[in-house]
């Protein structure tokens, strides 16, 4: 049954047969059945650049990662989840330092296979509104594809918590709620948000200290709880990993900005976010898959082949949610979107191990796009990438109850558009639930917004679809 | 019972720097209400009568008169928000003038705020933008530094609108999310600057001596604050839950030996012997924030038969239930006692356990029949805690009512209901 | 012989019940046009009117609902909740759970067995799940709502409507109706919406058997249908789900009187 859409990701024939009986385990308590399987396929038809073998490969690696998290009890692991932005470094290196330690960001996964590509999430988060999380709205829908998945039961509970609390508020309530409930220990890896950031790209040295040494605490305490050996050296090689990764991606992001764009923009950003979260399946084989990808891309710039148009105007994004449909939009308006806010690393430099790691793990991740710092420091990103990439125009996308980015949106705008003149448009949405915000509602914006950077007369290539 | 009686000179004037404007719209408090920006003059009362035995009373007037002279005389106004993590103690030291920013209740700044802040943000820390935008009231015109002790985005949220909107420096404090000895130092840390901030401003050097003072003075109010809030643990409970608020919130913008003479006279009268003894149901009233200026919840519950026994809230009240040891070093014992010793707010991490059990040991100790849990709108983490709470109310079979607000005039029969139905509960099950 | 008043004032229709010789001795509701007072007073003079009784007999009169503090004769005011509640016990004393879709919000209420309230859960900030979503679809789609139930009972392929706002789930259905879908699928998906917005209201309180629907919604045999599948439960509907708050109003005011005069 699901044969053809394994194979429209990248998986060979062989592997299909041997993790076939996996695969049915995980379907079935996902209750993904033959609808689910033709809606799927259509939407990777649709959405990605399912040419591009790249792309397809990218695509099974989710689905690995899926496979892998649902399994994992039955696998005999011991589960941690991390929760978004992880401290990946360190969620990785728990993956590296024991065989029989899974650890993995269920709220990306989650998102990037059943919602994004089944469109399956609503059950999910009707399920943890009815446990408690505001109804509706309100509470971040990323955190209720976590609460709603286990305590429906799609994905197993797990026997530690991380907590990346050092940026947002709701992750360290939705971790706690669930250590209330179902008695899990949470590890929270913390920050004070109260930075001015005004010398930025400076950052305080106190500030790094103080993530450095709850990192360094949290990884103590992991050790204990999981009676675990993970050590400096798993980090090292952890970080080395993801740098490896970080490179192979920082490849395709250049060839991103190309004119014309060479991939759809849902393919850029599945690929992406291998670097964001990605913890198994995506760093023991993200690498050799983007390679891959990058190969094919090389090819295609040699033969003059594209995704989009040559010299349509172009635009960056804050981020976009598990919508596919509306980045489709967008780019159906004829817009290219050369990169984004969330994905772009500034100067894609990877972090050599230092010796004083957790230290340098901490200014990362504070330097990493400017939010994890202050909301100064990130309109100056917002506005260095719009710069650097010459676009001509930004569409400041925002999850509405994510308000480390919604309290300086309208400060964004009024920044950007005084001081580099280029037109911004603000985009409220969200990241994981598109019952409340459809595309629809978002169509009449973006289509004057495309008319406004530069599109002359309506375009009449947007139908309905 | 609180009783208003309006001055006869109605208008300010010779008020050189501080300017006052009148907003057009008709009174919106009851004659009860202590905070009644009296559409006529803009000012501030607050008269507690107990069982007419006598009136304490205490015009907030004089106060706002003081306030002109200070700032005429070149004093600083330092804005802070008060929840709780700034030492009011370090403003007194350095002879400013603290000015809590802690209005709300009302939709009009909340509405302001919208060409700043967006609307998923606790209407709370909208309104404090959105009451600068107005240009009512004065108090938010003329402070020369704002202080804000960041506790979660929301409230950062209000140290952003102030940093892009206005000019008005903004000096922020962490407030770290766990009770670790790293987030101690970094608290600490945050005192220190704040301490060299009012120095470079107000010219003045904090000693330890004039720190000590105020550190005294503080213990003193809070006190009698917690005296006075024992007495509402009896039977009688003569000073109502409303009555206490006023004099809570009055602690934070009166000069501290005149309300220290207020809190005196009205523990005095508190615990004279009464003949008459009222038995009311009582609840405890917990959440997020109560400003200064919201007291619809009180109204409804205390005019519906019901006494609020005792409240806790993590923004918009004076918490007084911990002095500060006024010898050694003086940041750390701020520290102490305001981050360390301070019961949790719920955007601390892993904050239930310790916030529950003092609020369950309030329960007890106040002998609460029930318990209103009032957040307001978007701030996640009392809806996690509140529903939490609510489960572990429900295993003890205490009463339970969970509601929040965006200070709009349109909630105000919804929540009419929740309250009258609760207190119809508790009045069945009492 | 004692005569009673109860008055339920909502935003959308005014209900009056006489109660008296413990029995209903007759009922009306009037929409609320102008404004609740005057509707207030409207329905309870038809009621009189209805019963043969003049003002004067009546002994005690209990207002609730949304306009309930408007209602100038009323003696006492009570909340709809508790109305609701004692409206339903009175009716069917069995019933634990009640599910009460009004025009303009939504509750389940819990009671004990002896028709107590013990909790409740109230959708006030938002249309979806109310009266006004079923309202403001039946209009889009051009057909009343009295219709809408019938309708939706004959469909077999019920649509997702899944947007959770009123306004925006409006666009869906034109939408969907737009790319040729039958009017009595689309019904059915709306009942299924409102079904599913009220058991994620009622899920933190739970449903316990019997469970009774009031309102103006309880008349609508498709919500029934919907919410029996939605919770899994049987529902009923008292005869006339509208005047269940006034009757549990009237009954306050009974029991506020003999109190007075014992």
């Amino acid at each position: 049954m699901f044969s053809e859409l394994f194979k429209l990701c990248g998986f060979e024939s062989g592997e299909i047969k041997n993790e076939r009986s996996r695969i049915d385990e995980v379907f079935e308590i996902l209750e993904v059945g033959p609808e689910d399987i033709e809606i799927a396929k259509e939407r990777i038809h649709k959405y990605f650049d399912i040419d591009l073998l790249g792309i397809r490969k990218v695509l099974g690696l989710w689905f690995r990662e899926l496979i892998e998290m649902v399994l994992a009890k039955k696998d005999g692991k011991r589960i941690v989840y991390v929760s978004y932005p992880p401290v990946a470094e360190i969620a990785a290196a728990l993956s590296l330092s024991s065989e029989n330690i899974y650890c993995s960001c269920p709220d990306v996964v989650l998102s990037n296979t059943l919602n994004l590509i089944f469109n399956k999430i609503n059950p999910v988060l009707e399920t943890a509104e009815k446990n408690g999380l505001s109804p509706g709205i309100a509470f971040c829908s990323y955190l209720q594809t976590r609460l709603g998945a286990i305590v429906k039961g799609i994905v197993p509970k797990p026997d530690l918590l991380i907590a990346s609390s050092y940026l947002c508020d709701l992750t360290p309530a939705a971790d706690q709620w669930l250590h209330e409930m179902f008695d899990i220990p949470v590890l929270y890896v913390d920050n004070v948000f109260d930075v001015g950031g005004e010398d930025w790209p400076q950052i305080e040295e106190r500030k790094a200290v103080y993530l450095a040494t709850e990192m360094s605490e949290a990884v103590e305490h992991t050790k204990k709880l999981l009676g675990c050996d993970l050590s400096e050296n798993h980090i090292k090689k952890a970080i080395s990993l993801r740098n490896s990764l970080d490179s192979a991606l920082g490849e395709i992001r250049r060839l991103g900005q190309t004119d014309p764009l060479l991939l759809k923009y849902n393919s850029y950003k599945i690929a992406n976010e291998l670097a964001a979260s990605c913890i198994g399946a995506g760093l023991r084989k993200g690498e050799e898959t983007l390679r891959i990808l990058h190969e094919e891309l090389e090819k295609k710039v040699q033969i003059g082949a594209s995704a989009l148009k040559k010299g349509v105007p172009r635009v960056i994004v804050t981020m976009l949610p598990y919508n596919p449909e509306l980045t489709d939009v967008i780019e159906n308006l004829g817009l290219a979107i050369v990169g984004s806010a969330a994905l772009a690393l500034p100067g894609g430099n990877p972090t050599p191990p230092s010796k004083f790691l957790f230290r340098q793990l901490a200014e990362d991740l504070m330097k990493w796009r400017g939010a994890n710092y202050s909301s100064w420091a990130y309109i100056v990103h917002l506005k260095e990438l719009a710069k650097r990439l010459g676009v001509d125009g930004l569409i400041f996308w925002y999850h509405y109850s994510c308000r480390q980015y919604s309290i300086l949106s309208l400060k964004a705008k009024e920044v950007i558009e005084n001081e580099l003149g280029i037109p911004v448009l603000l985009l409220e949405g969200d990241y994981c639930d598109s019952r409340s915000r459809t595309t629809d509602q978002m169509i009449t914006k973006l289509e004057t917004f495309a008319e406004v950077v530069g599109l002359r007369g309506k375009n009449e290539l947007l139908r309905r679809c | 019972m609180i009783q208003i009686s309006p001055r006869s000179d109605e208008t300010q004037k010779g008020t050189s720097s501080l300017q006052f404007f009148r907003r057009n719209r008709p009174e919106r408090f009851d004659t009860d209400s202590m905070h009644a920006f009296d559409t006529s003059s803009n000012r501030f009362y607050l008269l507690t009568d107990f069982f007419g035995s006598g009136k304490v009373s205490f015009d907030l007037d004089i106060r706002y008169r003081e306030l002109l002279e200070l700032k005429n005389s070149g004093k600083k106004f330092i804005g802070y928000i008060p929840n709780g993590y700034l030492p009011e103690e370090l403003i007194w030291a350095c002879d400013a003038v603290p000015i809590p920013l802690c209005r709300g209740g009302e939709s009009a700044p909340v509405i302001a705020s919208a060409r700043c802040l967006l609307r998923f943000l606790d209407p709370f820390c909208r309104a404090q933008i959105g009451y600068r935008i107005l240009k009512e009231d004065p108090l938010y015109q003329n402070i020369d530094l704002l202080i804000v002790p960041v506790t979660d985005n929301h409230i950062r949220a209000i140290a952003d609108s102030w940093n892009f909107y206005t000019d008005v420096p903004v000096h922020r404090i962490g407030v770290p999310h766990a009770k670790t000895d790293h987030g101690f130092l970094y608290y600490v840390d945050g005192l220190h600057s704040v301490k060299e901030m009012l120095e470079k401003l107000t010219g003045n050097i904090i000693t330890d001596q004039r720190l000590k003072q105020e550190i005294i003075l503080s213990n003193e109010i809070k006190d009698l604050l917690r005296k006075i809030s024992l007495v509402r643990a009896l039977e009688t409970g003569p000073v109502s839950g409303k009555e206490f608020l006023r004099l809570n919130q009055a602690c934070l913008y009166t000069n501290p030996h005149r309300i220290l003479e207020v809190l005196g006279l009205v523990y005095k009268k508190a615990t004279e012997k009464r003949s008459i003894i009222l038995k009311r149901p009582k609840v405890l009233l917990t959440g997020s924030t109560l400003a200064l200026g919201d007291y619809k919840v009180y109204d409804l519950i205390e005019q519906n038969g019901v006494s609020v026994a005792i409240e806790e809230f993590c923004e918009g009240t004076k918490y007084y239930w911990r002095d500060v040891i006024s010898g050694g070093n003086l940041l750390q014992r701020l520290a102490d006692c305001y981050f360390m010793k301070r019961i949790p707010g719920a955007f601390f991490r892993g904050a239930a356990r310790e916030r529950f059990q003092f609020l369950l040991n309030l329960i007890r100790d106040f002998k609460a029949d029930g318990v209103v849990w009032y957040s307001l709108m978007y701030r996640d983490s009392f809806d996690v805690e509140g529903h939490l709470f609510g489960n572990l109310m429900k295993k003890l079979e205490i009463p339970f009512l969970q509601i929040s607000s965006e200070y709009e005039d349109s909630e105000k029969g919804a929540l009419q209901t929740k309250i009258e139905t609760f207190i119809e509960i508790l009045l069945e099950a009492v | 012989m004692s005569y009673y008043v109860g008055v339920d004032v909502g935003a959308g229709t005014a209900k009056a019940v006489i109660f008296g010789n413990n029995s209903i001795i007759t009922y009306s509701v009037r929409p609320v046009l102008d404004n609740v007072a005057a509707a207030a007073e409207r329905v309870t003079l038809e009621a009189l009117k209805r019963a043969g009784l003049s003002r004067n007999s009546i002994n005690y009169v209990v207002s609730t609902g949304y306009g309930r503090s408007s209602v100038g004769f009323a003696d006492k005011v009570s909340s709809e909740i508790i109305c609701h509640a004692k409206g339903v016990y009175y009716l069917k004393p069995e019933s634990r759970t009640i599910i009460d879709i009004g025009a303009q919000d939504s509750k389940v209420i819990r009671i004990t067995g002896s028709g107590k309230v013990i909790d409740f859960a109230m959708n006030d900030k938002c249309a979806a799940g109310t009266g006004r979503f079923l309202e403001v679809m039946a209009s889009v789609l051009g057909i009343t709502l009295e219709d809408l139930g019938p309708l939706s009972l004959e469909s077999r392929n019920p649509c997702r409507i899944s947007s959770t706002c009123t306004v925006f789930a409006e666009s869906e259905v034109v939408i969907l109706r737009a790319q040729g879908n039958s009017v009595k699928d689309l019904v059915a998906g709306i009942h299924q919406a409102v079904a599913k917005r009220v058991t994620i209201l009622g899920a933190g309180i739970g449903f316990e058997n019997e469970v009774v629907l009031t309102g103006g919604a309880g008349k609508n045999v498709g919500i029934k249908k919907s919410l029996e599948e939605a919770t899994g439960m049987k529902i009923s509907t008292p005869l006339e789900p509208q005047i269940t708050g006034a009757l549990g109003a009237a009954l306050i005011a009974q029991n506020e009187f003999g109190s007075m005069h014992p």
